[in-house]
């Protein structure tokens, strides 16, 4: 059936442009913290889900894209041709008129991504090319193939580089990460759309039957966090023949892509309601699913008079928030009240020591979506100072690597040992004293632990899967980064750094100097800060609130190379009362 | 800037009399004061003369005395003392300047009741009218200060060494002596709560509170933000202080009884009265065995290298120990400072009731009376036209502090000896010194009937 758009009249069909357009920009972009990494991962159920407000279908979204971005040119013979005009693209934030392209574009790639997951599956190879991607590029727009040339008309003088360009500029001018980047070889310009896609509703509502056929025939944990998921997805990759899931967690290198479809992975799992019945659920209409289950970090402190160490259970709030949670345990009621900005209050623990194994605690509030708080069974904790502090005061699994020379605390099963002895001798990592023994042995807690600032070279294969997690999460930027230290951060879960209270920039990498420049993502001007030497503190000039850049170009012989880091410096009035406890008195 | 000197006045009667007359950082309140006497008394005051006398106040690094007095009484004032100005009737340099307000001084005397003892330092009356220099703030530390208050509004809640942080950051703080003293502030001007183990901190919600002696006017505390403060009605108004954020008032009347308040969709808490806040805190000895005083296991004194007791304002007494066999603490009751030397860790301070065999942790101030009340001293203040008086060394515990300074919403003035609470009615003052079994005077100022007496 065709598409009411099809036939629209002219100024109807110029608002409803602007109506998919506002709404692109409200789906993937405004929902997104400052800071976070924005993706445009467009596919059919969302292009449905998305549209279902306004009575549209993803049907009338390639109506649209074949109406908007096509036009035919007459000449000897009629035809078609993609015309982007990019000339409109003034300045970056005129891109907003542009994402339906986009979003063709990423659909193009969702296509090609998922073409293979039938039949054989992932056995088979799957071609990602350019010729493939146009081929799909082309079947969204509407075109047909007209000559030998790969790309259509309209898009071979590389139209489509310089409006995804302009994507990324104004993405990161608003504060948030872009994640639109070119790829190298014959991706370089396809991996622009290829970057942005995820999971869709279908994967996930497929991968969510998965995990409980899984937990029902005992062969998956209730009790696992983030990255004992992942590690267990990997160990049993065959359950999930899903040549899509495997393109992204195949390619840890590119970080955003792989850490977004590691959290949504996480989600999935802490969505699945263990005790539902899955087995029949559609895949293509799949069920909207509420978070069922909190997973708790761990938090100790030192009483000040006695010297005794204490364990909580730390919980992050759910995105959106979560008001009025009770958990029950052994016994005893125990309501989570907001501690800071994303977090809930410690939650005591009874013992002087970290759970032995997992634990799994009801939420006892009515009509809470939340079931469960869950204490994962882990092979190791990781507890870092205070990012609020300075990385002083309390120590806990606060989602930030430890910085070199800074004291933190590895929390472990004994047989990481040998693993931590390894790391000692190679100088990449040290602690004060011998290993505490926790509940009789079942942890070793190493005190006073600080990774150097040039530690040495660690051969990940050299290792199995579990001491490779443990290095990764010690020792996460291998090579080389830009760390803002000091300062005082933004509270809330905004982040960036309070205007007049800026962080000192160090150039983390194993020695050298760098050209350093600071670029103002809103102006676009660069303000050169000099030749800095490695690991040495770098003082920066007043910033006004806004979002920047600081860019070192690294001295390496006989290449180039580059360290970024984005910086967000927040005004006084930018900042809102934090929710409190109500009860906080 | 600090000032540098203290003046004091005394009414010459004749050769063997003399009446004191007023003591104050500021000459042009004691001439206030001596004018008011010499109108008043005018006919029997044709031999007298007004003697006036300065000090240079300036900070030393000699550490004074327990039980200090700027000067006594009955004895000549010592050689720090430099006589300025001897004014003879018919007092023509006291009575030109600004003409006092009669009614006012009417009223005030028909709200002085005579105290029965001798008031504490003479009248007692230094710091009357005084803001605590709300004219010497400097607007990059009170901005700072604001900028503080809005940052830990944000946070909601957060540990002790955060908040060492932000003012370190805010260049408010060069270390955790400093912060302390600011987190302190904000306890008392009840914008935060602390922990019972004071390593973790609150904000309150936006609450207003109606002031003592305006009840019309509120005091908003707690968290603020500049969203928050541009919804306030028109009439607010701030005052910056020293040392914290400034204070912002509104008019609004607030019904007995009001628990919330919206204002422009905003929601505030609303406190009860000081004076019923004061009336519902438990007196000293109530407050050393309330929960909110955390009790630590005198067992773990052991893991302390060193404890030293508070005395006449040194660590100089004899230690406290756990006798394992006894099963009991050994000492005599106080403050105690606990020390370890292995680990880089600050000493904790405690106060033991050997009586209770308590140990407890507190805030400073609050230690330091109770070891007073301990060692037998008998804690004294002075009231007198709306300010109340506490000598510096007799600083009220936190719980008490926060009720005289929620009053105004305003830190208390300070000179060497004393510290003035402002806007405290009478009934206020009463009632709390009632409850720390603190001893008040009405303070004899130029204007009550026992300084009038002195001067005929």
């Amino acid at each position: 059936m065709a598409s009411v758009l099809t036939d629209m009249a002219d100024g109807e069909f110029t608002a409803e442009c602007a109506r998919w357009d506002a709404a692109f920009i409200a789906h993937f972009v405004h929902p997104v913290t400052r800071g976070e990494p924005v993706f445009l991962s467009v596919h059919e159920g969302m292009l449905d889900r998305m549209g279902h407000e306004w009575g549209r279908t993803s049907e009338d979204f390639l109506a649209l894209v074949r109406r908007r971005w096509v036009r035919t040119v007459q000449g000897r013979r009629a035809r078609k041709q993609v015309v982007v005009g990019h000339h409109r693209l003034r300045r970056p934030s005129d891109v907003q008129g542009f994402v339906t392209l986009l979003g063709a574009m990423v659909l193009a790639a969702q296509w090609m991504e998922t073409e293979l997951r039938e039949g054989t599956g992932s056995q088979a190879p799957l071609l990602i090319d350019e010729k493939n991607y146009f081929k799909r590029l082309r079947d969204v727009l509407g075109l047909e193939l007209e000559d030998e040339q790969v790309r259509p008309r309209g898009l071979r003088e590389y139209e489509d580089a310089v409006v995804w360009r302009n994507w990324s500029d104004w993405i990161e001018e608003g504060g948030w990460r872009p994640t639109a980047h070119p790829g190298k070889g014959a991706r370089v310009h396809i991996n622009y759309p290829l970057s942005q896609t995820l999971l869709r509703d279908g994967d996930r509502s497929w991968i969510a039957r998965r995990f409980w056929e899984e937990v029902s025939r005992g062969a998956l944990s209730r009790t696992h966090d983030k990255e004992m998921l992942l590690g267990w997805m990997l160990a049993h990759r065959s359950k999930f023949p899903r040549s899509r899931l495997w393109q992204i967690l195949d390619r840890p290198e590119h970080q955003l892509r792989y850490e977004a479809t590691a959290a949504a992975l996480f989600d999935i799992y802490s969505t699945v309601d263990w005790d539902a019945d899955l087995a029949e659920e559609d895949e293509v209409q799949p069920a909207e699913r509420p978070l069922r289950r909190l997973t708790a970090g761990l938090y100790r402190e030192e009483d000040v008079f006695c010297g005794e160490v204490s364990y909580s259970m730390y919980l992050k709030q759910p995105k959106g928030g979560a008001v009025g949670l009770t958990v029950s345990w052994m016994g005893v009621e125990a309501p989570l009240r907001p501690e800071r900005p994303g977090w809930f209050m410690p939650l005591p623990l009874p013992w002087k020591h970290p759970p032995t194994e997992g634990l799994s605690m009801r939420v006892v509030t009515p009509d809470s979506p939340i079931k469960h708080v869950i204490f994962p069974e882990r092979d190791f904790w990781l507890l870092v100072g205070d990012p609020l502090a300075g990385g002083a005061g309390a120590l806990a699994s606060w989602d930030v690597p430890p910085a070199p020379g800074q004291p933190f605390v590895i929390i472990c099963r004994p047989d990481l040992r040998a693993l931590l002895d390894t790391l000692r001798s190679l100088d990449s990592l040290t602690w004060d004293g011998a290993p505490v023994e926790l509940a009789r042995g079942v942890w070793l807690e190493y005190r006073g632990c600080r990774i150097p600032s040039s530690p040495g070279r660690v051969r990940l294969r050299a290792f199995t899967p579990e001491e490779q997690a443990l290095i990764k999460a010690i020792r996460p930027q291998s090579s080389g980064s830009i760390r803002l230290l000091g300062g005082l951060p933004a509270p809330d879960r905004q982040a960036g750094w309070m205007e007049g209270c800026l962080p000192r920039a160090v150039l983390e990498m194993p020695g050298g100097f760098a050209e350093v420049k600071l670029l103002n993502l809103q102006t676009r001007q660069a303000e050169p800060i000099g030749r800095v030497a490695a690991n040495e503190p770098i003082e920066l000039p007043h910033l006004a609130p806004g979002f920047y850049r600081i860019e070192a170009a690294l001295e390496v012989a006989d290449r180039q190379r580059s360290l970024q880091q984005t910086l967000s410096i927040r005004s006084w009035d930018s900042l809102a009362c934090a929710a409190l406890a109500q009860d906080a008195n | 800037m600090w000032n540098m000197k203290t003046w004091l006045a005394f009414l010459v009667l004749n050769e063997r009399e003399r009446a004191f007359v007023g003591l104050s950082p500021w000459r042009d309140q004691i001439t206030r004061w001596c004018r008011q006497i010499v109108r008043s008394h005018s006919d029997n005051l044709r031999d007298a003369s007004v003697v006036f006398y300065s000090r240079d106040d300036s900070p030393t690094t000699e550490r004074r005395s327990r039980g200090y007095r700027p000067f006594a009484w009955a004895q000549p004032l010592d050689e720090s003392w430099y006589e300025e100005a001897v004014i003879r009737h018919p007092f023509e340099e006291i009575l030109r300047g600004r003409s006092s307000r009669p009614n006012a001084a009417d009223d005030r005397q028909r709200r002085l009741r005579p105290s029965p003892i001798a008031p504490p330092v003479g009248p007692g009356t230094a710091f009357d009218e005084v803001l605590p220099g709300t004219d010497q703030v400097e607007p990059a530390v009170a901005a700072a200060h604001n900028n503080l208050l809005t940052w830990l509004s944000a946070a909601g809640a957060g540990r002790w060494e955060a908040f060492l942080r932000a003012c370190q950051a805010l260049e408010l703080a060069r270390d955790a002596r400093y912060a302390r003293r600011i987190i302190r502030r904000l306890v008392l001007l009840g914008h935060l709560t602390l922990s019972d183990g004071g390593d973790r901190w609150t904000m309150q919600p936006p609450t207003v509170a109606p002031l003592a002696i305006e009840p019309e006017r509120l005091i908003l505390r707690g968290q603020r933000t500049a969203e928050l403060l541009a919804r306030l009605p028109d009439n607010r108004d701030a005052t910056p202080q020293q040392g914290a954020p400034d204070r912002v008032r509104c008019c609004e009347l607030l019904e007995t009884g009001t628990t919330e308040l919206v204002v422009t969709g905003l929601r505030f808490r609303c406190d009860p009265s000081v004076m019923d806040r004061a009336q519902s805190l438990p007196d000293w000895r109530g407050w050393l065995t309330s929960p909110a005083m955390r009790r630590y296991d005198g067992r773990d004194l052991g893991k302390f290298d060193r404890t030293e007791r508070w005395v006449s304002g040194d660590w100089t007494g004899e230690p406290i120990y756990f006798d394992d066999v006894e099963k009991r603490i050994v000492g005599p009751t106080g403050m105690y400072r606990l020390s370890r030397d292995a680990q880089a860790r600050p000493p904790v301070t405690a106060f033991f009731d050997a009586e209770r065999q308590i140990i407890v942790r507190g805030d400073w101030y609050g230690l330091r009376f109770l070891a007073g009340r301990a060692g037998g001293e008998q804690p004294r203040a002075a009231w007198d036209l709306c300010h109340l008086l506490v000598p510096v060394e007799g600083r009220w515990p936190l719980l008490y502090e926060q009720v005289l300074v929620q009053a105004s919403g305003l830190l208390p003035g300070r000179s060497p000896g004393w510290l003035c609470y402002h806007g405290i009615p009478l009934e206020l003052a009463e009632c709390l010194c009632g409850k720390l079994d603190v001893e008040l005077d009405i303070a004899a100022s130029p204007v009550s009937p026992g300084c009038e007496r002195a001067a005929v």
